[in-house]
């Protein structure tokens, strides 16, 4: 769609192509929109466009780092001189090591390890009091399906939708036997400007009727039918009860959208599905106790979502894998004070549970300087 | 081809050199970090030679590389030093190249300002979105282009490069009245 948007905005197209584009112009708005848009923001950064110098990178300075870098490559006279040097010195450097071992004290030196990807000042993750679970449905919801508003019916289960995909609420307050609220159903709620606007809510329908007096009270006081924005925490931001034609349902959702204006824009709704299959599969391969695929399916999670509810989640799940093998770490190193053994065992455990992760080379790196000198490495804090 | 010979890498090199560090300059905007990624690139390019059989784009080959490359050195946070915006007050560019009257003084302050306001506002973006809309608007490639060399499907290209237009309309809607003609 947007390489026509830049034909047409740059004049590239043909004149067939442009009038076909223009015509379909005037049939979706949507698309208006963006191209209108598209194009005011293609003037604004003209300047970028031409500034870009030349590289000063000659082909000499890259073979330098290829010849210096593949000794393998050179002619079989040099690679032997090579390696008839390197046995020369490999018999010097085991002859001063025989002497060194033969005179060693007795008991071995820890080695230092310095830590690459573990921290070891990692902060226990705090308990989210469960902010941080994601309704199941957030992998197959979209706010219209079919020509329809696919309606929310709970209302702490909207705010939780909301939270993760950084959209207002629009709660519509009716009753089934209110002629208003049935005409609306059947005519400006089904318009395709006003359904194209609900893609960026999170749609709450509340039966006035069934919820309990106290309620229905303020519900009513506060007009019907009745149409509300609210933020993810239950704030009014715009409020129009009232019966609305198709245009003025568009109008105030336009205006609810312009009040709540985040200065991120939020993902797309197959967007937020993907991230949420997969924030659903991170979890699994946590609880299941494979850190290293949970790591992966998290690390993709807030590579895609860059922001909002769906990047937290995938970070604080990131920080609870980091805080798990940083404290599979230090319990080994408590370990091996007793039983070196039992800690090899728990470090080749943990190896195998963060496996694909940035935190297996460091266990790895544990588990070799513990093998090699029957001591726990002194742990040394990664640059 | 089956696989790049020398000769072959020495000429790929020469003929794809600048549109390759171009790209990287897009990614980096910065001249010295984009020589560093595009060096990286044809290395990583070498040692892979074998994997070259000629067939496919060798411009999306080299392109998905450098975006790797580019990617990894964003992940080592050696990347985007220079990508803050410009030390210079607005305006000090080019005072002493020659002697303005005072009202082409002020345009050209004007100009500069709004300038650095627009790099600001792309450089602010979320780093996918920075990416696949510099590399449309500034680079010119197509979605289906981005795609490839980003290793992403062409709609998250599209869902990008709409967030980044959405994200810079607002951003740069209080200056919309008084661009100039660049």
């Amino acid at each position: 769609m947007y390489d026509r948007i830049r034909a047409w905005v740059r004049g590239t197209a043909s004149e067939h192509e442009a009038h076909a584009f223009e015509l379909t112009l005037a049939s979706q708005r949507e698309l208006a929109q963006a191209a209108e848009e598209f194009r005011d923001v293609h003037e604004l950064t003209r300047p970028l466009h031409d500034e870009a110098p030349e590289s000063r990178l000659q082909f000499a300075a890259l073979e330098a780092r290829i010849v210096a870098g593949e000794l393998a490559e050179r002619p079989l006279r040099v690679r032997r001189a090579a390696a008839l040097i390197g046995i020369s010195l490999a018999a010097a450097a085991g002859i001063v090591a025989a002497i060194v071992i033969a005179n060693r004290p007795r008991i071995a030196h820890a080695e230092e390890l310095r830590l690459t990807a573990i921290a070891l000042d990692a902060a226990a993750v705090p308990d989210d009091g469960g902010r941080d679970e994601l309704p199941a449905t957030l992998a197959t919801y979209e706010p219209v399906r079919d020509g329809q508003v696919s309606w929310i019916t709970d209302v702490g289960q909207a705010q939780a939708i909301a939270r993760a995909v950084d959209r207002p609420v629009l709660l519509f307050g009716m009753f089934e036997t209110c002629p208003l609220c049935l005409q609306m159903k059947a005519e400006g709620l089904r318009d395709p400007a006003v359904l194209a606007l609900f893609r960026d809510y999170v749609p709450l329908q509340v039966d006035l009727l069934q919820v309990d007096e106290a309620q229905r009270a303020d519900y009513f006081s506060r007009g019907y039918p009745l149409f509300e924005v609210h933020t993810a925490e239950g704030a009014i931001v715009h409020s129009f009860p009232g019966f609305h034609d198709a245009r003025e349902l568009a109008d105030n959702l336009e205006r609810g959208l312009t009040t709540t204006q985040q200065p991120e824009a939020a993902l797309d709704w197959q967007e937020v599905h993907r991230a949420a299959r997969s924030l659903a599969a991170a979890r699994k391969a946590e609880a299941d106790g494979h850190l290293g695929a949970a790591h992966r399916e998290f690390s993709a999670v807030e590579r895609e979502t860059e922001h909002g509810a769906l990047a937290g989640a995938a970070q604080h799940g990131l920080a609870r894998i980091a805080t798990a093998a940083r404290d599979a770490l230090l319990d080994a190193r408590d370990l091996a004070a007793r039983s070196t053994p039992e800690a090899e065992r728990t470090l080749a455990d943990a190896a195998q549970r963060f496996e694909g992760s940035p935190f297996a080379g460091d266990l790895d790196a544990a588990l070799a300087s513990l093998k090699r000198t029957g001591r726990f490495p002194e742990l040394a804090a990664a640059h | 081809m089956t696989s790049l010979t020398q000769s072959d890498f020495r000429e790929l090199f020469e003929r794809e050199r600048e549109s390759i560090f171009r790209f990287l300059y897009r990614l980096t905007r910065n001249a010295t970090d984009a020589d560093d990624l595009l060096q990286e690139t044809f290395l990583v390019i070498w040692r892979k030679r074998e994997q070259f059989r000629g067939s496919g784009s060798v411009e999306g080959w080299l392109r998905r590389t450098a975006f790797r490359t580019y990617l990894n050195a964003r992940e080592k946070n050696v990347r985007r030093d220079s990508l803050a915006p410009s030390q210079r007050e607005p305006g000090d560019v080019g005072r002493s190249c020659c002697s303005p009257t005072d009202a082409a003084l002020e345009h050209r302050e004007s100009v500069e300002y709004l300038v650095a306001r627009v790099r600001e506002a792309v450089d602010g973006l979320p780093d996918g979105a920075r990416e696949a809309f510099v590399l449309f608007r500034c680079e010119g490639l197509s979605c289906a282009q981005i795609a490839e060399a980003t290793d992403v499907p062409l709609k998250t290209v599209e869902t990008r490069i709409a967030r980044a237009t959405q994200l810079l309309a607002i951003k740069l809607r209080p200056y919309r009245s008084s661009v100039p003609s660049w």
